[in-house]
């Protein structure tokens, strides 16, 4: 198919020992009192078989995906070689256009729930280290997440260069799933994703939903708008809006598109129906659930509040600070 | 990929899930009913606890909203999962001290709460259905 190497299968045995670095880390971390529970047996395990599954999965699949993507460069725009001495610009260009793809895909993954049902996979962990990098979808053949890579083979990029580039970006994912890194260099951080910018997109605070949606570059989500910095003024809580509660695999892999199934059967009119599909996760035709965007909105609301009785104080003696909670009993 | 490569993959995953079993045996357990009136107040997007109690150890935990509402904290591994319940509620008395509560999802299951004795359990269970 491709004399190019799957930079991913050269990666695993890195993967496999950072993630005993970071376990010995955190459990340094924890002896010297912090307590982070930063990684847990059953969720790694979880995390790791998903990963195992979607390898499988991807294997059954990329020979077709494949053939697609060769059947697509046959209208290619221009000539462009694998040859790297020659083509070495194109190589680049390769890079950064695949990350902008990669952008595309990754911000319609959380606001299309068809993509979504593919993608919650890696999000359903409330746990946030490098085992989480591995938890990744079975059913992305299914979600049609390979189409948003064919306007690179239109413009002439050889389909093994196209490959060989996202299996540099997914490895250069794994590293930023970690809380064992505050921040990197100011320059960097501007420039690349890192795990600051990464654990803001994992993050189910309301400040942080449906933010920095970049692999590789973070310049993206700067350019179009969905830029949000680690405040680290607040305790961020991963996973879900709506967390599955679980550590089964086979839950966690097709949970939502068992949703997507239940609520289109239920729903009034093909146009409810559709919209079930196609609409933020979240919608629904009745307005009984929530979205991102209803979540946000509604904490900004009430920011918005709070940061009015704050400002209140300085002309008032007093103001009203959501009540302290009693202890139970 | 090949036999070699999934028998070897297999062998990987295995040997980091015993390496995090064996460095990392601690479960999460919350201290008071303050932690998870904090925790349901930020998992569950616009909860406020009314007030809340801790079961089974710091296992469990009950929060009671102030719009009818409750939260339920079940222990996951080293993590609490939250799910937000509105009236009617389901609940049975299990044994002396404890109240099972029905999320209403089969994945996420019942929530078992294991109160200090038998008339902290009653207490609450009535108090649960006077929020409602």
């Amino acid at each position: 198919m491709t004399d190019l190497p799957s930079p991913v299968d050269y990666a695993v045995p890195a993967f496999v020992m950072l993630m005993l670095a970071e376990v010995w880390l955190v459990r340094r971390r924890d002896a010297l009192g912090q307590n982070s529970h930063g990684y847990d047996a059953s969720d790694t395990a979880t995390s790791l078989f998903l990963g195992l599954g979607s390898t499988i999965a991807g294997a059954l699949s990329v020979g077709l995906v494949f053939a697609m993507a060769v059947w697509v460069h046959q209208f290619a725009l221009f000539d462009i070689s694998l040859e790297f001495s020659r083509w070495w610009w194109a190589w680049l260009l390769c890079f950064v256009l695949d990350d902008l793809a990669y952008y595309v895909f990754h911000r319609s993954a959380h606001r299309i729930r068809w993509f979504w049902a593919s993608h919650v996979i890696h999000h359903s962990s409330q746990h946030y280290n490098l085992s989480t990098a591995l938890r990744q979808t079975w059913t992305g053949f299914l979600s049609l997440g390979f189409l948003f890579r064919l306007p690179l083979f239109l413009i002439g990029f050889p389909p093994a260069m196209v490959f060989f580039c996202a299996g540099l970006n997914l490895v250069y994912q794994f590293w930023i799933h970690t809380e064992a890194i505050g921040r990197m260099p100011r320059w960097f951080e501007a420039v690349m994703n890192t795990p600051s910018h990464h654990r803001v997109h994992h993050a189910t605070n309301p400040r942080y939903l449906d933010r920095n949606y970049a692999g590789v570059f973070i310049v993206w989500d700067k350019l179009f708008g969905s830029f949000e910095p680690e405040t680290g003024a607040e305790t961020i809580h991963y996973g879900l809006v709506r967390n599955i509660g679980s550590f089964n695999f086979l839950w966690a892999a097709f949970h939502e598109w068992i949703g997507i199934a239940r609520d289109v059967w239920h729903a009034p009119g093909w146009r409810a129906k559709l919209n079930y599909m196609i609409r933020e996760p979240g919608w629904s035709h009745d307005g009984s659930r929530e979205t991102s965007h209803t979540i946000r909105e509604r904490w900004r609301a009430r920011q918005g509040d709070l940061e009015w009785a704050k400002n209140s104080t300085s002309s008032s003696s007093e103001v009203v600070l959501p009540e302290v909670l009693p202890p139970g009993g | 990929m090949d036999w070699l490569t999934l028998i070897a993959s297999l062998l990987a995953v295995l040997l980091v899930i015993g390496v995090v079993r064996a460095a990392m045996p601690g479960r999460a357990r919350i201290v008071d009913p303050q932690e998870a009136a904090h925790l349901a107040n930020d998992m569950v997007s616009d909860f406020a606890t009314r007030d809340a109690v801790v079961c089974e150890r710091g296992g469990s935990a009950l929060c009671i909203g102030a719009e009818g509402d409750a939260v339920v904290l079940k222990r996951l591994g080293s993590r609490y999962a939250a799910r937000r319940l509105k009236p009617p509620f389901v609940t049975e008395p299990t044994g002396e001290r404890g109240l099972r509560i029905a999320s209403g999802e089969r994945f996420f299951g019942k929530v078992e709460l294991d109160f200090a004795d038998t008339d902290a359990r009653d207490r609450w269970a009535a108090r649960l259905m006077d929020t409602a």
